[in-house]
């Protein structure tokens, strides 16, 4: 009994070493990629980041010429998606698609990740937030939003998609860009929230234009600006912040990451692949439908970029209060 | 008329009456095992419908969704494990009528229930739902707020035992309820450095926790102990009989109206449906004391209110493109992949997906009927599985259930957990489905509350200059105050 225990122990210590051995020295000599990649969404499908994904993955393949499979590990506000690709074998072959979520998760919760886990191999969207109100409100241009707030501080009323979540972030930076109070109102989501600022519930909210393009074109929501510094290809009549004098731009981003310690030469075939795939006409139209912008951005400047929203969501957090 | 040929055209084509069955028949299968609900099915079943046709692919995922109503109960009736949350009010008549040997005539009035509710709220669906939809919009925090309350309040009509026990288990429900992030601060609470539990305890461990893995427990006890076998031995009929349709007659059109109410509101969803609706069922009932012993319309009503619900959360997306639960998020996803936006002007722009989807339900809701009537005599066999091998496999599934929910292990660890707290539950006679529900109802509860009380100023007048949500507290009120009085009565009556 104990002998065949022993055996079994050590066929199995041997098959371990065995695949190690091949998997790991075996096929770094060939050419990268030689199998297929997996792109982990570390959400449940059927959000704004998996629907992306799963856009890009079959242009981004005919690129490589190797399949990009795209895999759900969502739960604990993504962290266990994103854990599993930071710690995964840095071979190129373990591909995270993230962004502003991730910035924030940094420092909330008990999930512990830092973005210099990754290399940033290039930016693929962006997605300006708005400042939307009530359709009936007596508010119709941002003017009269801020006046009224300036007037009476701490009145205005904004629905947010969770304390400390991006759309609570976009509206409290975009009060203190223009000197006004805002009381919180938190919701389950982007959804929930748009669905109380057509009720009147709040007085406005500040998700990315999908979130309330629906109730925007059926008169429910007026959409008063984009926090962005160029207007909407799709909606060209909505103003932005900076036209009107305010220096405050924010929005929701992602893009494709590997772990850290992925190779110099491996990172730069994935970074130039996903640059050539993204120019793919049919993507850039399938974005505009989906209500966000195709932005491209090589790994260079993604982390540059990275690096800079990391800065500016701890600032905001900070002064909201949740990172003492 | 020439809506209705042209959305008939649409569902028949060969293509969609395949994806409405495939839909059905998942949707059964997922109903009935425990652990997986419609919103894990159908978010693993999504990118699947990603290429291809639009149209085909909602149909399907739809199918799925009414589909898991019909096949929850079937574990809930067979063995007391709810197949889905939604059924777990079913367990409690519905198991008992299977110890009675009823277990066909239980499973084939769901199916009867379910069937005539669904279609009942496809009707709604098809007749008014853009002016339903705007009421939808009317329904506030504060008015969530007082739905929670009444949630609650209906709970302890729920228990048959001891009231001072039901209140326990409401209790310990919501405090459960309170694990997580808290909303309003985002400080983690009661989470021990957890960071899975920043999400809060999840319903299905708990569920499949306290009725799959304790309901073995108990069992192999009694197994163990008496050397009774619990194997129903006579199977009495297995279709409804006359004196069934009668008693069940009122359960189901009252559970069709209840569930589709609920259903329409936002997050109001078909767990709170299947519970308001079997409270009412209990109080308007003429043996309403003997609903909760093993009566078939403690089963054909919550079976027709989650039937109906499911109908009537179309709704708000198909007309406003708001997806008012997880479910409805998910077949948004599954439009906008194709370029395809839910909204007022679905109608005019995608005719043939909205037409088709919504008629493709009238045929669905057939197709499962014609599906379940047949598997009763299939199902009624497996509790004739020696316990020996069933056991081990309800084990398997609820704890593999549970670890394929977050891909955790802290999943499979409250599953236990609570499987042995069930056990106990049992053994003292405390009623698991009460904590369950107060567990889904308490962080609404909370939410809405907090919520409704930073939208005021944290005055409580909120409630009183809301309409809806004044008359639903005061339904409540009535309600709690009618517990002891009807007691008080049937004492009277018992000494007179």
């Amino acid at each position: 009994m104990k002998s065949k225990l022993r055996k079994g122990m050590l066929g199995m210590f041997l098959s371990v070493l065995f695949i190690l051995i091949f998997s790991g020295a075996g096929f770094s000599a060939e050419k990268f990629p030689s199998k297929p990649i997996t792109l982990v969404v570390p959400w449940a499908p059927g959000g704004r980041t998996d629907v992306v994904a799963r856009l890009v993955a079959p242009v981004y393949e005919k690129v490589l010429g190797q399949p990009v499979v795209v895999v759900n590990k969502a739960g604990a506000s993504g962290y266990i998606g994103m854990k599993s690709v930071s710690t995964a074998r840095p071979d190129g072959y373990n591909m995270l698609i993230a962004g502003g979520g991730l910035m924030v998760l940094q420092y909330t919760g008990e999930s512990k990740i830092r973005w210099e886990e990754f290399k940033w191999i290039g930016q693929i969207y962006e997605a300006a937030a708005t400042v939307s109100v009530n359709a009936d409100s007596p508010w119709k241009t941002i003017e009269d939003l801020i006046d009224y707030g300036r007037k009476n501080p701490g009145k205005l009323k904004h629905g947010n998609s969770g304390h400390g979540g991006t759309t609570h972030l976009f509206s409290e930076g975009f009060a203190k860009a223009v000197g006004i109070k805002l009381i919180q109102v938190v919701y389950k989501g982007d959804g929930p929230a748009a669905v109380a600022l057509a009720s009147n519930e709040v007085d406005l909210s500040c998700p990315p234009l999908g979130a309330v393009r629906p109730l925007m074109e059926s008169k429910k929501i007026r959409v008063l600006a984009l926090q962005s510094d160029k207007r909407s290809t799709q909606f060209p009549g909505i103003p932005t912040l900076k036209e009107k004098g305010i220096d405050w731009s924010a929005g929701t981003f992602e893009g494709f990451a590997i772990p850290k310690d992925t190779p110099d030469d491996i990172a730069a075939i994935l970074e130039s692949g996903l640059e050539k795939a993204l120019k793919d006409p049919g993507l850039a139209e399938s974005f505009r439908k989906l209500d966000i912008t195709l932005e491209h951005k090589n790994l260079k400047d993604f982390t540059a970029h990275v690096a800079q929203q990391d800065k500016k969501y701890h600032d905001l957090l900070q002064e909201a209060g949740l990172i003492k | 008329m020439d809506t209705i040929l042209f959305a008939l055209s649409v569902v028949f084509r060969p293509e969609n009456l395949l994806f409405a069955f495939i839909g059905c028949l998942i949707g059964t299968l997922v109903g009935v095992l425990p652990g997986i609900g419609p919103t894990a099915a159908i978010s693993l079943l999504l990118p699947t419908t990603f290429r291809g046709d639009v149209v085909s692919g909602l149909i399907m995922l739809a199918g799925i969704f009414y589909g898991t109503q019909y096949g929850g109960s079937t574990t809930s009736i067979l063995v007391n494990i709810p197949g889905e949350a939604a059924s777990v009010v079913t367990c409690i008549d519905g198991y008992k009528l299977a110890l009675k040997g009823r277990a066909g005539p239980a499973l084939g009035m769901a199916a009867f229930a379910s069937y005539i509710a669904g279609t009942f709220s496809v009707v709604l669906l098809t007749l008014v739902a853009p002016p339903l939809a705007e009421m939808a919009l009317h329904f506030g925090s504060p008015e969530f707020t007082a739905m929670a309350v009444l949630g609650l309040t209906l709970l302890i009509s729920l228990s048959s035992g001891s009231m001072v026990k039901a209140f326990m288990m409401a209790a310990v429900g919501v405090i459960l309820g309170v694990v997580g992030v808290d909303p309003t601060t985002g400080a983690p609470r009661f989470t021990f450095g957890f960071y899975e539990l920043e999400d809060g305890v999840g319903l299905a461990p708990v569920a499949m926790g306290l009725f799959g893995i304790a309901e073995v427990l108990a069992n192999v006890e009694k197994i163990t102990q008496e050397q009774r076998s619990i194997v129903i031995e006579k199977v009495k009929g297995l279709l409804p009989n006359l004196q069934d349709w009668k008693d069940s007659a009122v359960a189901i059109a009252q559970g069709s109206v209840v569930g589709f109410l609920i259903g329409l509101v936002p997050g109001g969803n078909t767990i709170i449906a299947s519970i308001s609706s079997y409270a009412l069922q209990k109080r308007i009932s003429k043996r309403g004391d003997k609903v909760g012993t093993g009566m078939i319309e403690g089963v054909a009503a919550p079976e027709a209110a989650n039937n109906s619900a499911t109908g009537a959360a179309f709704i708000p997306l198909l007309t406003f493109g708001i997806p008012t639960t997880p479910v409805m998020a998910l077949l948004l996803a599954g439009c906008m992949v194709h370029g395809v936006i839910p909204g007022p002007l679905l109608i005019k722009e995608q005719p043939s997906l909205f037409w088709g989807l919504i008629f493709s339900m009238y045929v669905g809701n057939i197709m499962l009927l014609v599906l379940n009537l047949p598997l009763i005599g299939l199902w009624v066999k497996v509790l004739r599985i020696p316990y020996g091998i069933l056991f081990p496999l309800i084990i398997l599934f609820c704890l593999v259930g549970s670890y394929t929910l977050n891909n955790s292990l802290v999943e499979v660890g409250l599953t236990a957990f609570f499987g042995l707290v069930g056990f106990f539950m049992r053994k003292f006679e405390y009623e698991p489905a009460l904590l369950i529900l107060a567990l889904v109802m308490g962080p609404i509860l909370e939410e809405s509350l907090r919520r409704s009380l930073t939208l005021s100023g944290g005055n409580l007048e909120i409630f009183f200059h809301r309409p809806i949500a004044m008359s639903i507290l005061l339904i409540s009120l009535l309600f709690l105050i009618s517990f002891p009085v009807t007691r008080m009565i049937r004492k009277r009556k018992a000494e007179a």
